[in-house]
């Protein structure tokens, strides 16, 4: 048996510490593996790999059997004898056979021993076990099977995460931010699953490092490609096909990694007779690139660059255009043993523009833009086995073109309009320590200071104050000269945590944090749409602000392979963006007017019950919550509701979920996805009347009633080709049923006046079951 | 009940964009269909000339007919700590026009 060796032999001290650190790298293809546990048994000394495999252990010098466990990797000892400070990379194999059985060695005790409350982190192997309406894992809609994670309805990815409205989730790609994260309406998240490595969500204790939303940070990780040999795999289903390949630039040193991912329903639309759905078209594509370079020891490289794209027409003669794109650098500096640091720049941008074509004079295209730089500098510095501290600071530039309407070709009439420029600056610092302080309790305290700038050149408008916002009482205009600033905002965001370990088996959890967001989202819907805009804060609208205050209980039982766990939230949320009624948000100059600074409070229980191994795995999730908005400015004309709390758009009481896996054989596995939520609220019409001498409608409060109850269940059968290890292809198919019982769960809800009466219809999108067929392959 | 799936396999492969033309129900919650109403008092104070106030019933969404009119109400103006004018009713009785003077 191999001894390793760690720091200098001879003159080495026998007493005392030393720190080991290192990579955990997979043998095959040399990524890193994230999460793995790295310990020793006695003394009981352990730490779990960070997102670039990166460990590091003070221990008491001398010889020990260092243990590797990790999500579907073998189980691997290191004999090693340290002497002094030293550094140690491990290769682990993969576990070809957890596959499919998802056994999370090293995540089964996380649960209660972990620091973390209010994480998921799902892997990628966890979740392509998940049956999709299309046949491709999906990770927003896998991510909605968690408890306290819930959307408006069908075909909808926005997220509603604790209470909290879909502007108030910081979705991170590769470090980017993503402002749109679907395909189609939604039917598609932008992420192409292939590629993907992690998805983690914060919705609970959000670490200091993450900043500007008030409700959850979904942080998703690509791969870094395969630095030993060349390697691809792809899909082809009925709607999309997507491939990915990577593989060594210089071997073991760096790799990229490149996919991209189309539909080809717009060739099949114009094959079609029917007139009307011939002049429809809908397609999308998204395309990744990612290299990963290690310049030494002590640096690394990672270059990411994305791009989504969508474009539908709906039997009409506007065309619907949105786009992501990102780019983002990292450089990773290892000082020593105990102190890294990680150096970020990204760029994303999200823009959409609507053009109509019906009528040469009045063809016309309305545009909206945002883009903005991030610069960002975090460093991990553990100084012993008690601390680990992470400190850093951040930057992000906006710049928003809140729109531009245009004439389109010779004859249009129509005349331009352009909405001046918005631009801001979003600063933060940022200190966290992790202090074990006895074996059983552990605390970590955080401070995170944000500071926002909005800045001109722009012109401001001053209003009347005391008296709702309008035209009719603007007092004053401002202008802002360039560079200057026209409105800042600052304050600290707190985010503590603890953990108390009631045994091995159970643990109690609490935490307390503050979030600030300087970014609203202005939405026509209650679902995320491609025509939300995003709305910087100004002298006018506020940053939101939120509190939330948590206590989780957590054991696990069977030897760790069931978990189980009870988290309760309660939250306050101030000044986030309400409408007034009959708001107009698109082209509006000064739609302060048209919104109001609500305040919300949120509450819930969230119960779940986990088994990952065995031949039968998944999970069950209820949830109890309610989220409620109240309106009440003390201003004339800006009370909804007579200033009471009402419930939000997204207030869904009671919410179930169960995700169920089972292996027949190596080849043969089946899934079944259930999931059951009370309807969502609604502003009902409820009656007509004369007045005035000609006929209305009269309204319920804001949200007084509901549409009927969510219900779907799907399932999948996921067929594996033979496990040979000599093949040329791995190839899997995956047969579906999306909403196996066919209920006609509503998409929308609208009512028309036809002939004199008012009727109220409901269209579901998925009103019968779906199957799907998906073949997918590896090489 | 219009649904347009069956489009999406007849042709061959699907397309989302058929599945968004979905299937259309009626929506029909109690509430809606419910015979409750509320009285609608329609007109505006004239100080100086004839006040005319029409009281009448909302209606049902679907319904096609003319809004009940309220007959046989007692109406009253009433200043603040002041004195109190009733209105009359006058006939014919869909519509009640109420007389101040």
């Amino acid at each position: 048996m191999k001894v390793y060796e760690i720091g200098r032999s001879g003159g080495a001290t026998t007493k005392g510490n030393a720190t080991l650190a290192g990579h955990v790298r997979d043998s095959k293809s040399g990524e890193p593996v994230i999460g793995a546990s790295v310990f020793i048994e006695s003394p009981s000394i352990g730490a779990a790999t960070d997102q670039f495999g990166y460990y590091s252990l003070t221990l008491p010098v001398g010889r020990h059997e260092l243990k590797i466990r990790g999500v579907g990797v073998k189980n691997t000892k290191r004999q090693i004898v340290l002497q002094a400070d030293g550094k140690l990379d491990i290769e682990v194999e993969e576990d070809i056979t957890t596959l499919r059985e998802v056994v999370v060695e090293a995540e089964k005790d996380k649960n209660v021993a972990g620091m973390q409350m209010g994480l998921e982190r799902l892997d990628i192997k966890t979740m392509r076990q998940v049956p999709t309406a299309f046949g491709e894992t999906d990770i927003l809609r896998i991510v909605l099977t968690l408890p306290g994670v819930k959307s408006v309805g069908e075909g909808s990815t926005g997220l509603n995460v604790r209470g909290g409205s879909t502007d108030q989730n910081l979705i991170l790609f590769n470090d980017a931010t993503i402002y749109n994260p679907s395909h189609l309406f939604g039917f598609f998240s932008a992420f192409n699953p292939d590629i993907l490595k992690t998805v983690e969500l914060y919705k609970g204790t959000v670490p200091a490092k993450f900043g500007g939303r008030l409700s959850s940070v979904l942080d998703i990780a690509t791969r870094d490609g395969n630095k030993k040999k060349f390697a691809g795999s792809g899909g082809i289903g009925l709607l999309t096909s997507r491939l990915a390949f990577e593989g060594p630039i210089i071997k073991d040193k760096s790799a990229f990694l490149l996919s991209g991912r189309t539909s080809y329903s717009n060739w099949i639309l114009k094959r079609l007779s029917n007139s009307k759905l011939k002049q429809s078209s809908a397609a999308f594509y998204d395309l990744n690139a990612h290299i990963s370079h290690e310049i030494n020891d002590k640096n690394s490289l990672y270059l990411t660059g994305y791009r989504s794209r969508d474009e539908f027409q709906l039997a009409s003669d506007s065309v619907y255009q949105y786009e992501n794109t990102t780019a983002s650098l990292k450089w990773r500096h290892t000082f020593n043993n105990r102190l890294y640091g990680v150096l970020t720049s990204a760029y994303s941008q999200y823009q959409y523009n609507i053009s109509s074509q019906d009528n040469p004079v009045t063809n016309a295209r309305l545009r909206y833009n945002i883009r903005q730089l991030n610069t960002q500098a975090d460093f991990s510095y553990l100084p012993s086995a008690k601390h680990t501290i992470d400190f850093g600071a951040s930057t992000i530039l906006y710049n928003v073109s809140p729109g531009s309407f245009s004439p389109v070709g010779g004859e249009s009439l129509i005349l331009p309009n352009t909405l001046a420029r918005e631009q801001a600056l979003e600063s933060a610092l940022y200190v966290s320590d992790l202090i074990t302080l006895t074996p059983r309790l552990s605390v970590s305290v955080g401070l995170r200071y944000s500071l926002y700038n909005a800045l001109g050149p722009r012109e401001v408008y001053a209003y009347l104050p005391g008296v709702s916002k309008s035209v009719n009482t603007i007092t004053d205009t401002l202008r802002v000269g360039k560079g200057n600033v026209l409105a800042t905002y600052h304050g600290p965001e707190y985010r503590l945590s603890a953990k108390y370990a009631l045994s091995d088996k159970s643990s109690v959890k609490l935490s307390v944090n503050r979030m600030r967001q300087y970014i609203h989202m202005l939405s026509n819907t209650a679902s995320m749409s491609p025509t939300d805009s995003w709305k910087l804060s100004d002298s006018n609208i506020r940053p939101q602000v939120g509190d939330q205050a948590s206590l989780g209980y957590y054991r696990n039982f069977k030897n760790n392979t069931i978990e189980t766990s009870v988290e309760t939230y309660y939250r306050v949320m101030h000044d986030f963006l309400d409408y007034k009624s009959g708001a107009t948000l698109l082209l509006n100059p000064h739609i302060e007017t048209d919104v109001v600074n609500a305040e919300g409070k949120a509450y819930g229980v969230e119960v779940m019950v986990r088994k990952l191994t065995g031949k039968l795995n998944g999970w069950v999730s209820y949830t109890y919550s309610r989220s409620l908005v109240q309106v009440n400015l003390g201003t004339t004309g800006d009370m909804i509701n007579g200033g009471q709390f009402y419930p939000s758009n997204f207030d869904k009481p009671h919410d179930a979920t169960l995700v169920g896996n089972y292996r027949f054989s190596r080849r043969f596995s089946a899934s079944l996805n259930v999931n059951y939520s009370t309807g969502r609220p609604i502003t009902l019409p409820l009656a007509k009347y004369v007045a005035n001498g000609s006929t209305r409608v009269f309204y319920s409060e804001r949200n007084e009633y509901r549409v009927p109850d969510y219900y779907r269940a799907d399932f999948a059968l996921n067929i594996e080709g033979s496990h040979k290890v000599k093949k040329l292809a791995h190839s899997s198919w995956t047969v579906s049923v999306y909403n196996l019982t066919g209920r006609k769960n509503p998409y929308s809800i609208y009512f028309k006046s036809e002939n004199g009466q008012i009727k109220g219809y409901q269209l579901a999108i998925f009103g019968q079951p779906i199957p799907t067929v998906t073949y997918n392959f590896k090489f | 009940m219009r649904c347009f799936l069956h489009l999406l396999y007849r042709a061959g492969l699907g397309a989302v964009l058929l599945t968004l033309a979905g299937c259309i129900d009626t929506f029909e919650p109690e509430v809606i269909a419910s015979a409750e109403n509320y009285l609608v008092v329609d007109g505006t104070i004239n100080s100086s000339g004839v006040t005319t106030i029409r009281l009448s019933r909302t209606d049902n969404l679907i319904s096609t007919a003319p809004p009940p009119a309220e007959a046989k109400a007692a109406v009253f103006i009433e200043e603040e700590a002041g004195p109190r004018y009733a209105l009359t009713e006058t006939a014919p009785a869909l519509i009640l026009p109420l007389l101040w003077r």
